[in-house]
C-alpha cells in the first residue's frame, strides 16, 4: 500500500525544543533512506546520536511519530545498549578500562575516586556538563593496566590521583 | 479442516496432537500439570521463566514446553526429580532477585509465584538475597507498579501491546537490571497508559497491583467472585465481580467470556466501582408544591394516581413514557406493558432512539436496492479484519474494549487503521494514517471517494449517484484546501477498500448528529466497496439501546405527542437536551424515575430514585444483538429495581379504582 506519509511536522516540531530544523531534516532524511522501516531503528538512533550527542527525548519522540513505533520500545532499545544516551555528554570524556588486567590493577577504585569527586557514576555526566564518565570493556593496552582514555587519548599505569589531575587541567 | 497429527511420547504415555501445538498445550490438554509463570494463554510464548522446563530425549538442554513445538517421536519428561530441582532453583532465584516480602503484599494469597513457592516446597532460598534499590511507582491513580515484587514475565508488556494495544509498557535495561517502563521512563500516571489495568489483572505477583482493593481484605474475601455482564456500554464485557456486604472490591475481566475474552476498560475496571453507594435516597413526592419524603408504596400510588387523573379527564392517550436506553430488557417490557398496554398511553421512545432509527433506515434502503445487507462482527471476526475504518467517535473512549481491537490491529500492523475524525482522537495518534477531515467536511471527503471509485471504474454511475445525491463534480484537485484532507491519502484508501482481498470493518459513530445524517450513505459506500456483506459496528449510546428496541421502547418515528403526562425513567443518565425540556412543557403530571436531575426538579411530581448498577439484574443486548443475562451482585431490601419499580406502579394503577 503507498498511502503518502502525512507530514507531522507540526505536531513533533512545536516540542522539538532545541532540535535546529535542519537536523531534524537529516534524521527525517535517515528515515527516509530506509522507508521508515521499524528495524532500521538502531540505524536511525545512532545517526542521531551522532548528530546531537546523545538523544533526547523530543528526538525520541519525534522518531516513534514519524517510524510509528511506540516509545516504550524505543526506550527499551536506547536503554539495552549502552552505547545510546538519552542525557548530553559533557564537554570530556574519561573512559575507565575495567578489563580484567585494568581491574587488578585497581581500575575499579579511579572509578570510585571519581564518584566521589566529580558527584557520578560511569555513565553519567557531571550537570556541568563538563565531565562524563564511562567505563569499556579490555581496551588493548593490559601490558600498561590501568589504562584510561581522556578525550580519546590513552593515558596509562594510572593513578585515582593522576586521573584526576589530568581531568581537572581541561577546561 | 484436518489437521496432521503429530504421536510422540509423554512420561512414556503416547499420546497424539496436532502439529504446530506446543509441548505445554499438549500437556494442558491431556491433563499433566505443568507449572508456568511467564506464559499466558491469550499472549505470545516468550519462554523468559524456564519454570516450564521438560527434558526432551536426545537434546542435550532442557526445553521450555510453552515455546518449544512437538515432533514427530518425541519423548518428552515432565517431572524428574532433575526438573522438579531445577525448577525449584528457578523459584528460588527469583526470590532472591528482587524483594519479596509476601506479609506485606497486597496479593498474598493471590500470587502465581507464592503459590509455585508452596507448591515446590521452598522453606528457605540457598541463594544470597541482591536486594537491588529498585523504584516503585505510585503516580497512577489505580494501578500500582511496585517492582519490588517483579519477576520480568512480560506478561504485562505483552497484554498492553499485544492486547490492549497501547504500547505503553516495555522492558528497559538488561538482564538483572532490566526493568519495566512506561513510554520514555515515564510515571506510569502520566504516561500513554489508558487505564484499563488490564496489565495489572494478568500481572502474576503484587508488582502491579490495584490499588483500590489492596490491603483492604483479607485475601480470602476476594474468591468468590460473581460473574456478571458490565453495564457501562454496548460492548457488554463480561466481568467478575468482587464484593463484601454492600461493597465493590474489585472488577476483574472475564478470561472466559466470549465477548471481551478478559480485557476491560477503565469505566468497567475502576469507575463502576464509584457509582455503588446504596443510595439512602428516598423516593420523593410533591405535595402542595413542595418536595416530601415518602414511602415506596406511597411514592408508586402517588405516580399511579397522577396518571390515572390525567388519562380520565385527557384520554389515555395523553400519557406516555420517556426512558434511556441504559435499563434491562426486563425492566423495558414492565415499562411498555404499563404505558401503552395497561394504561393505554400513546407513546413510548428511547432517548436517542434516533440512533437505531437511522441505521434501520439505512438497513432498509439497502435492501431495497438488493444489496448485501450489512453485518456486524464480534470482536473475533474483527481481529481477521485487514482494514479498519473508524468514523467519527473515538471508540477507544465510548466503547473501549471495541476500540482496543483497532489498537492492537494498528500497533501491530495486523490491519491498515483509518480514523476519519477532525480531531486527533487516542486511535488517530496510534495509527498513523488518520485523515483529518475540517469539522463538518464528512460529506465532501465521502463525495470524494465515491468519485474516485467512480473514476477508477470500481462503481457505477447509478450507484455513484444514489451515494453522492448530486451530479456536479468535486475538483479533486482542491481537495485538500477544502477539505483538509490530500487527495492521494482518499485514493490509497478507496483503493484499499476496494480491493478483492480486502476485509474491512466500518466503526460508525452513530452518537454523532452529524455522522448521522450521513449513514444511509456511508453505509451504501461501505456495502458497495466490499465483496460480501459490508461488516459495520454501529457505535450507540447507553449499554441496552437494542434490549429497548426489543421491549418496544423505541417508537417508530420521532414525532413525540403533545402529552399531559409522562413518565421519565432515565436512570444512570444525564444527557437531556433543552429542546427535549421543552416537549414536556404541557405535561401536567411527571414522574421521574433514576438520577435527581436538576433541570427536571421543577417539573416533577414524583421522584424514584434507582438503585446502581450492581443491584439491577436482567438481560443487555450488546451491539452486535447478543443478548446477555446480567446477574445482580447485590441485594437490598431497602429499595426496588427498575423492574419493580413499573410491576409495582401497574399493580398500584389497576388498585387504584376501587380506593
Ligand atoms: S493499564 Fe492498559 S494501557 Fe495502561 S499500562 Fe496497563 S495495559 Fe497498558
Ligand atoms: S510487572 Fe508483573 S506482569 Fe509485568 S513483568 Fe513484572 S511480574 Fe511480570
Ligand atoms: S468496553 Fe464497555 S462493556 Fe466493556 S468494560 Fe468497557 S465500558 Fe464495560
Ligand atoms: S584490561 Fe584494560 S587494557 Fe586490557
Ligand atoms: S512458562 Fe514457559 S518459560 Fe515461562
Amino acid at each position: 500500500m503507498s498511502i503518502p506519509v502525512q507530514a507531522s511536522q507540526a505536531v513533533a516540531t512545536s516540542s522539538m525544543g532545541a532540535i535546529s530544523p535542519e537536523v531534524l531534516e537529516e534524521i527525517e532524511r535517515v528515515m527516509a533512506a530506509y522507508h521508515y522501516r521499524p528495524d532500521a531503528l538502531i540505524q536511525v538512533l545512532h545517526r542521531t546520536q551522532s548528530l546531537l550527542g546523545y538523544l533526547p527525548k523530543e528526538a525520541l519522540a519525534y522518531i516513534g511519530e514519524r517510524m510509528k513505533l511506540p516509545l516504550s520500545h524505543i526506550y527499551g532499545v536506547v536503554t539495552f545498549y549502552h552505547f545510546f544516551s538519552t542525557v548530553p555528554k559533557g564537554r570530556h570524556e574519561c573512559v575507565v578500562c575495567m578489563g580484567t588486567a585494568c581491574y587488578v590493577k585497581g581500575a575499579e577504585r579511579i572509578v570510585d575516586r571519581l564518584e566521589q569527586h566529580l558527584g557520578i557514576k560511569p555513565g553519567q555526566t557531571t550537570p556541568d556538563l563538563r565531565y562524563t564518565v564511562q567505563v569499556a570493556r579490555c581496551i588493548g593496552a593490559c601490558s600498561l593496566a590501568p589504562a584510561v582514555i581522556i578525550d580519546g587519548k590513552v593515558h596509562s599505569q594510572m593513578t585515582p590521583a593522576a586521573v584526576l589531575r589530568e581531568l581537572r587541567r581541561l577546561k | 479442516m484436518s489437521l496432521e497429527m503429530v504421536t510422540l511420547t509423554i512420561n512414556d504415555e503416547e499420546v497424539r496432537a496436532p502439529r504446530g501445538s506446543t509441548i505445554l498445550e499438549v500437556c494442558r490438554q491431556k491433563g499433566i500439570e505443568l507449572p508456568t509463570l511467564c506464559h499466558f494463554d491469550c499472549l505470545t510464548p516468550v519462554g523468559a521463566c524456564r519454570l516450564c522446563t521438560v527434558e526432551v530425549e536426545g537434546s542435550r538442554r532442557n526445553m521450555s514446553a510453552c515455546t518449544t513445538p512437538i515432533a514427530e517421536g518425541m519423548k518428552v519428561r515432565t517431572n524428574t526429580p532433575a526438573l522438579r530441582e531445577e525448577r525449584r532453583q528457578i523459584l528460588e532465584m527469583l526470590f532472591a532477585e528482587r524483594n519479596h516480602f509476601c506479609p506485606v503484599c497486597p496479593m498474598s494469597g493471590q500470587c502465581e509465584l507464592q503459590a509455585l513457592a508452596y507448591q515446590h516446597e521452598i522453606a528457605s532460598v540457598r541463594y544470597h538475597y541482591a536486594f537491588p534499590k529498585v523504584p516503585v511507582d505510585m503516580s497512577h491513580p489505580d494501578i500500582g507498579l511496585d517492582q519490588n515484587r517483579c519477576i520480568l514475565c512480560t506478561r504485562c508488556v505483552r497484554v498492553c501491546s499485544e492486547l490492549v494495544g497501547a504500547q505503553t509498557l516495555g522492558v528497559v535495561h538488561r538482564g538483572m537490571h532490566s526493568l519495566i517502563a512506561a513510554d520514555l521512563g515515564v510515571p506510569l500516571g502520566e504516561s500513554s497508559c489508558l487505564s484499563d489495568g488490564n496489565c495489572m489483572q494478568i500481572c502474576p505477583t503484587g508488582s502491579l497491583f490495584d490499588k483500590r482493593s489492596a490491603y483492604r481484605v483479607r485475601p480470602e474475601a476476594l474468591r468468590n467472585a460473581k460473574p456478571t455482564i458490565c453495564p457501562e456500554c454496548s460492548v457488554g464485557c463480561g466481568f467478575l465481580v468482587h464484593s463484601a456486604g454492600h461493597i465493590l472490591l474489585r472488577i476483574d475481566g472475564d478470561f472466559d467470556h466470549p465477548v471481551n475474552r478478559g480485557l476491560l476498560c477503565k469505566k468497567g475496571r475502576f469507575d463502576l466501582l464509584d457509582r455503588n453507594t446504596l443510595p439512602n435516597r428516598v423516593p420523593q413526592v410533591r405535595r402542595n408544591g413542595r418536595w416530601e419524603e415518602a414511602s415506596w408504596e406511597e411514592a408508586v400510588a402517588e405516580a399511579a394516581r397522577g396518571v390515572r387523573r390525567v388519562a380520565e379527564r385527557y384520554g389515555p392517550e395523553a400519557f406516555g413514557a420517556w426512558v434511556a436506553p441504559t435499563m434491562t430488557t426486563e425492566a423495558f417490557r414492565q415499562l411498555h406493558h404499563f404505558v401503552r398496554e395497561v394504561v393505554g398511553g400513546s407513546f413510548v421512545d428511547t432517548l436517542r432512539g434516533e440512533e437505531w432509527r437511522s441505521w434501520r433506515r439505512s438497513l432498509e434502503r439497502l435492501e431495497a436496492m438488493g444489496l448485501p445487507v450489512p453485518r456486524i462482527p464480534t470482536i473475533p471476526e474483527i481481529d481477521t479484519a485487514t482494514v479498519h475504518v473508524i468514523v467519527g467517535g473515538d471508540p477507544v473512549i465510548s466503547h473501549p474494549v471495541l476500540g482496543m481491537a483497532s489498537l492492537r490491529a494498528a500497533a501491530n500492523r495486523k490491519a491498515t487503521v483509518f480514523v476519519i475524525h477532525p480531531d486527533r482522537t487516542t486511535l488517530a495518534r496510534a495509527t498513523g494514517e488518520s485523515l483529518f477531515p475540517y469539522d463538518g467536511e464528512e460529506r465532501t471527503l465521502l463525495r470524494a471517494a465515491v468519485q474516485i471509485a467512480l473514476r477508477a471504474g470500481k462503481m457505477t454511475e447509478e450507484l455513484a449517484e444514489a451515494i453522492d445525491g448530486v451530479t456536479e463534480k468535486l475538483d479533486l484537485e482542491t481537495l485538500e484546501d477544502t477539505v483538509g484532507v490530500p487527495v492521494e491519502q482518499v485514493i490509497g484508501m478507496v483503493n484499499l477498500l476496494f480491493a478483492p482481498e480486502t476485509q474491512a470493518v466500518w466503526f460508525l459513530n452513530l452518537t454523532d448528529d452529524h455522522i448521522r445524517s450521513l449513514l444511509p450513505d456511508l453505509m451504501l459506500f461501505a456495502a458497495v466497496a466490499s465483496e460480501g456483506p459490508a461488516w459495520i459496528v454501529p457505535l450507540t449510546s447507553g449499554n441496552n439501546l437494542l434490549g429497548a428496541v426489543e421491549a418496544g421502547c423505541v417508537a417508530d418515528s420521532m414525532a413525540a405527542p403533545r402529552l399531559r403526562a409522562a413518565l421519565l425513567s432515565l436512570p444512570e443518565w444525564r444527557g437531556i437536551t433543552p429542546q427535549w425540556l421543552e416537549g414536556l412543557r404541557e405535561t401536567e403530571f411527571l414522574v421521574l424515575h433514576g438520577e435527581d436531575l436538576p433541570a427536571l426538579r421543577n417539573l416533577a411530581d414524583v421522584w424514584l430514585p434507582a438503585l446502581p448498577w450492581a443491584y439491577q439484574g436482567g438481560t443487555r443486548t450488546n451491539y452486535s444483538g447478543r443478548a446477555q443475562y446480567a446477574a445482580p451482585i447485590l441485594f437490598t431490601e431497602k429499595a426496588w429495581t427498575d423492574e419493580e419499580i413499573f410491576r409495582r406502579l401497574e399493580a398500584a394503577y389497576l388498585a387504584e379504582p376501587d380506593r
